[in-house]
């Protein structure tokens, strides 16, 4: 024994740590970005232990979002009258959470597959935060997302974010911005709840400013791994190949459930699980039509949903939207608002449910941060670059 | 070549062995968070990072590890991880119990004993690299080494004398407190 013992121990290591295993794509994309993007990711940092935002963006940014903005008025997408859901007009027949999803399903697999050397993928996303001195108010903070992710694994993908600055979310609380001397930087504070290594309660001081900045962003491709699939690096080839019905698909899709949340080691049931990584792959990756409409039908029979009507997103664009309650924990829940007539998922946004750790100025119902899909789709076209590789140093 | 380039090319090369180090001596609970933090101060302090920069990462991490991580979330996540150790192999292959003896061996020992064996077996670290991570000299890493070695095996040829649970209480027991690098 004590002849090999140091071989026999080299042999003994456990597989998951190995050393030269490749490094998953979407922790790359997240832990290079953070890394090299400074101040400005210290606050996508902050959020993470409450919902990452490259969870749904990350390697593709696209998730789509709407906040279930505009009411009635939508006047402009940038300013809504007020975040929360309004109920659709009246005389409409509101549908249930399933037919919504059922409703998608269908147009998705009447659908056409695209072709083109590129998945192009353009993403508006915003969290909102109260601010002010004299008088509290809000601001949303935006960011646009370009992904540009190539069928060929010989070519290079592309990621691409551009910050657009923090401005007041609504015609009041623009006017609470002048009131208070309308300032164009603010320090927001964002609390991190609990969570493993991490100190319950802290806050990260964020600093938001009304300013745009140039674009950055790099190669998201790992040779020809381009998404994170349930926490496996796949290709595009793999994603084109995905079953193409929902028990096939949902079986495929739970081989990579283990208990806990998809970007951390919290625990997390099955049903807000399949639910977020089902909308992921909805608003992100290149599947089939087929492989669309499984997934809606996936997210048809998850149990505790609840439909909040036809709504007007941010982009001013009209939606059937979904609530799910993913945990108590805290205290949001995520909407996704489909386009029933062509299967779109057009956002994914979070909304407060109850009391909520980090908006005790938000009513339930109120959107807080939304991540919409401008656009998504096969093209031919050059890959948006970033005007720069990386941000700044500093 | 750009910093950034650079900096990407370094992350691709360590960014694994970095995660497999800190899981292996802290579990997985807490391995993203310290590994996301070392390659942050990375680049923050890209200017130091010498051209062969595993060692100096692993330092980073370590510190990382021991300043901000609290002491009973990384005792969980690491009792899981050994657990793991213990339970995994479920396989028949050839040499299999002999593995799985040395692999429960090392969930006997004491951190210190096993993360100079996680550094040499494990990460292939030469006695020169494990002394930058540790911050100590090879001569201190060949004794240690030497030691946990001898640790090692007779954990291994008697397993049954005291059982998981006095396992488990002997890597619970704080471990003296090497010397330390510098801050980094």
């Amino acid at each position: 024994m004590n002849r090999d013992v140091l071989h026999l121990l080299a042999e003994s290591r456990p597989a998951h740590l190995d050393p030269t295993a490749p490094v998953p794509v979407r922790t790359r994309q997240a832990e290079l970005g953070m890394a090299l993007a400074g101040a400005r990711q210290a606050r996508r940092r902050g959020l993470r232990a409450v919902r990452p935002v490259w969870a749904a963006g990350g390697l593709a940014g696209v998730a789509a979002a709407t906040a279930i903005a505009l009411a009635v008025s939508g006047t402009t997408p940038r300013a809504p009258d007020t975040r929360t859901a309004s109920p659709g007009r009246s005389g409409e027949v509101r549908l249930t959470a399933s037919q919504v999803f059922l409703a998608a399903a269908g147009s998705s697999a009447r659908s056409k597959a695209g072709s083109g050397a590129y998945w192009a993928t353009e993403t508006e996303s915003a969290i909102y935060f109260q601010v002010g001195t004299a008088k509290k108010y809000v601001v949303a903070d935006r960011e646009q997302g370009w992904n540009s992710t190539a069928r060929s694994p010989k070519s290079t993908s592309w990621f691409v974010s551009k910050s657009l600055g923090a401005h007041p979310a609504t015609p009041a609380d623009e006017a609470a911005w002048k009131a208070d001397g309308s300032p164009s930087t603010w320090q927001a504070e964002f609390k991190v709840p609990a969570r493993p290594g991490s100190k319950p309660g802290a806050a990260k001081k964020l600093q938001l400013t009304t300013a745009s900045k140039p674009s950055f962003g790099n190669p998201s491709n790992l040779g020809p791994y381009v998404f994170d699939l349930v926490g496996k690096n796949v290709t595009v080839k793999e994603v084109m190949a995905l079953p193409s019905t929902e028990k096939a698909l949902r079986d495929r899709l739970l081989q990579g459930y283990h208990g806990h949340d998809t970007e951390s080691d919290l625990p997390m049931a099955r049903d807000p699980w399949l639910f977020r990584v089902t909308a992921d792959l909805l608003a992100n990756m290149p599947v089939s039509p087929a492989t669309r409409a499984a997934a809606y039908q996936i997210l048809a029979h998850i149990n505790g949903t609840r439909a909040l009507g036809r709504i007007t997103d941010p982009l001013g664009r009209s939606g059937e939207a979904v609530a799910f309650a993913e945990s108590d924990a805290t205290g949001l829940e995520r909407q996704i608002v489909v386009d029933t007539g062509t299967g779109l998922l057009l956002s994914d946004q979070e909304a407060v449910h109850r009391q909520a750790l980090n908006y005790p100025w938000a009513k339930p119902g109120t959107v807080v941060s939304y991540n919409a899909v401008v656009k998504a789709g096969w093209t031919d076209a050059a890959p948006v670059k970033p005007e720069h590789t990386y941000p700044t140093r500093g | 070549m750009t910093d950034e380039e650079r900096f990407t090319a370094i992350y691709d090369d360590c960014r694994q062995r970095v995660w497999a180090y800190v899981t292996a001596r802290a579990g997985r609970q807490v391995a993203d968070e310290v590994v996301s933090e070392t390659f942050a101060i990375a680049w923050r302090r890209f200017a130091d990072l010498p051209d062969h920069p595993l060692p100096w990462l692993l330092g980073v991490a370590r510190n990382v590890l021991r300043d901000n991580i609290r002491a009973e979330v990384r005792r969980d996540s690491l009792a899981r991880e050994l657990h793991s150790w213990r339970s995994d192999q479920a396989d028949v292959a050839e040499g299999v119990a002999e593995r799985l003896a040395v692999l429960r061996a090392m969930t006997a020992l004491s951190e210190d004993d096993r993360e100079i064996l996680i550094l040499v077996a494990w990460q292939g670290l030469t006695p020169r690299d494990a002394a930058k991570v540790l911050g100590c000299t090879p001569a201190a890493v060949r004794v240690r080494l030497h030691r946990a070695r001898k640790r090692l095996v007779a954990a291994v040829d008697r397993p049954a004398a005291d059982g998981v649970e006095a396992a488990e209480e002997r890597w619970r027991r704080p471990s003296p407190v090497p010397a330390e690098r510098e801050e980094v």
